[in-house]
């Protein structure tokens, strides 16, 4: 397992993210965290990237804690997408994605060469190859995500956590990204686990599901069986239909 | 990000520059040599070149202390005196003036009044433990407007006489400045200090969280970032007093020039900002000599123009 979570409990002040939550992601497997805004996506991702402290229970990232790992050897295993995309300063591109081979690099080397070369890699991948000179806050909402996303790959972890990594995207990129992220976790074994807002991205790119509906409960579990329409309304707190026919290879849920 | 031969390059453009300030410094002033060696000596070893050196050490130290606060803060506007160290140092210089204390008295109050502002804003800031950098930035601008309403007070009750030294003081001057080794020796320090974080603070300059995913020891570096900064001004302050501008706007100067790298931004900033102030207090002892000009309106005077020129042309396509 490369993520692993036993009766993890999380909480933001008096208000309870999850209770007990047994999670765990193998090799390849995608995890969709979905619920209301507020319902505490963001805090839990944070907490399963090491980022703040849980409540209670046990976090296992490749079979050891954060704190046995240590800051660094974690950097290099587990890759964190925040939504924070503030720059007070100017950077180019290409600096802003080579931030993710840091974990990667020693106290007094520099960038190398083949770092440039898998930065440049991934800034292709996310579309972005004739920009790696531009300022980063000159771009678009939707080219600085891309950015981002391009800056976690670039730091090549087995466990990619990313929180909204749609946010911002226009429809091509979201199927891109998603495409991307699917094909990495098949090809490279990569774990990843995407907080996202379509339960149809769900069902359609992810394997397994953790629905948190905002009062510390929580059900997780394959897609198939975790999404269906009473479930989403719950979540949602708005009736949703779900629609299957012919022409759809998954099933699709749209609001009533 | 600029390659590592560039990086060099430009250091030793800036070092060469710095040479050459520090050279000028030591041959320009208000008395002329005729031929007479051994005066000639006693001026340039015994007045000009120490008083250059303490210059180059308080503007390298006003430089660095201005790029780490603007990365801790991760706001361009911050300067070394945003947190309220030159004020509290301000309080204590201007007390023992107040006093009448001559010699340690000034320099002694002044950095004691420095660690006291330092350490009243970390405690006040710190207070919950979470130390974000809207509530450690209010704090300090708190703590500064606190202590300028005590410099104001004290500028009122103060003597006649004493009015002059104190205004010298606050405005920043160079002629009390007679032993550069202590502010070159904290300058060293506090460089080696920050130098091995240079690519560390490049991340903390992103965003805390992110760079915390990335491997940085994020409370620690920012309170060791913290105290660097506090008191590599302090050492300044207390050497020079209240010297403006160097520290807001050197490191932007070397942003625009070579980018935001720490790496080749902190030691770029260390050498043109003591040029700058080595070549700013020249200019301020020779201009209308035998009066001399406070250096903190020189620094300014010579900032400005320079900022907004490079500020103007870096915003052309």
């Amino acid at each position: 397992m490369i993520l692993e979570a036993r009766r993890l409990s999380v909480s933001i002040g008096p208000h309870a993210v999850c209770r007990e939550l047994d999670l765990a992601l193998a090799a390849g497997e995608r995890l969709a965290i979905l619920g209301r805004n507020g319902a505490g996506k963001s805090t839990l991702l944070a907490t399963l990237a090491g980022l703040r402290p849980a409540d209670g229970g046990e976090l296992f990232i490749d079979g050891q804690s954060y704190a046995d790992l240590g800051l660094r050897a974690a950097a290099r295993v587990r890759g964190w997408l925040g939504q924070d995309r503030s720059d007070p300063f100017a950077s180019t591109v290409l600096e802003a994605v080579l931030t993710g081979r840091h974990p990667h690099l020693s106290r007094w080397s520099w960038e190398s060469p083949s770092d440039a070369r898998i930065a440049r890699a991934v800034l292709a991948d996310m579309n972005l190859a004739d920009m790696e000179s531009r300022e980063v806050r000159t771009l678009s909402g939707g080219e600085r995500q891309r950015v981002a996303i391009a800056a976690l790959l670039a730091q090549q972890t087995r466990l990619m956590l990313a929180d909204e990594p749609l946010a911002h995207l226009d429809l091509n990129h979201q199927i891109a990204t998603l495409e991307l992220l699917s094909q990495r976790a098949r090809r490279d074994g990569i774990a990843v686990a995407l907080v996202l807002h379509d339960p149809n991205f769900a069902l359609r790119y992810c394997d397994r599901a953790l629905l948190l509906f905002g009062d510390g409960a929580h059900a997780a579990g394959p897609v198939d069986a975790v999404l269906d329409e009473d479930t989403l309304a719950r979540l949602y707190g708005h009736p949703v239909r779900r629609i299957t026919g012919a022409d759809f290879p998954h099933a699709v849920f749209v609001p009533k | 990000m600029p390659s590592r031969r560039r990086a060099l390059l430009v250091l030793l453009s800036l070092a060469i520059l710095a040479v050459a300030s520090l050279a000028l410094a030591a041959a320009v002033g208000s008395i002329a040599f005729d031929g007479d060696d051994a005066l000639a000596r006693q001026v340039i070893f015994d007045l000009r070149l120490p008083r250059a050196l303490a210059a180059f050490a308080c503007g390298g130290l006003l430089a660095l202390a201005g790029s780490l606060m603007q990365v801790l803060l991760r706001n361009p506007l911050a300067d070394p005196y945003v947190l309220g160290v030159s004020g509290g140092a301000a309080v204590g210089a201007l007390t023992a003036m107040l006093l009448g204390l001559a010699g340690f008295g000034v320099p002694g109050f002044a950095f004691a009044g420095a660690l006291a502002a330092m350490l009243l804003v970390f405690g006040l800031a710190h207070g919950d433990g979470s130390w974000t950098q809207t509530r450690l930035l209010l704090t300090g601008v708190v703590v500064a407007a606190g202590a300028g309403s005590v410099v104001a007070l004290i500028l009122t009750l103060a003597p006649q006489q004493s009015l002059p030294g104190m205004l010298f003081w606050l405005m920043g001057d160079l002629s009390q400045a007679v032993n550069p080794l202590p502010a070159l020796g904290v300058l060293v320090a506090a460089f080696a200090v920050a130098l091995p974080f240079a690519r560390e603070l490049n991340l903390l300059a992103r965003g805390f969280e992110s760079a915390l995913a990335l491997g940085v020891a994020v409370p620690l570096l920012r309170r060791v970032i913290y105290v660097v900064a506090s008191l590599a001004t302090a050492t300044a302050v207390t050497t020079a007093g209240s010297i403006g501008f160097v520290g807001l706007i050197v490191p932007h100067l070397i942003r625009l020039a070579v980018g935001n790298d720490q790496r080749l931004l902190l030691p770029a900033a260390i050498l043109a900002g003591g040029s700058l102030l080595v070549l700013a207090d020249t200019a301020a002892r020779t201009i209308a000599a035998p009066v001399q000009l406070p250096v903190g309106v020189l620094t300014a005077l010579i900032g400005v123009p320079v900022f907004l020129f490079l500020l103007g042309r870096s915003q052309r396509p």
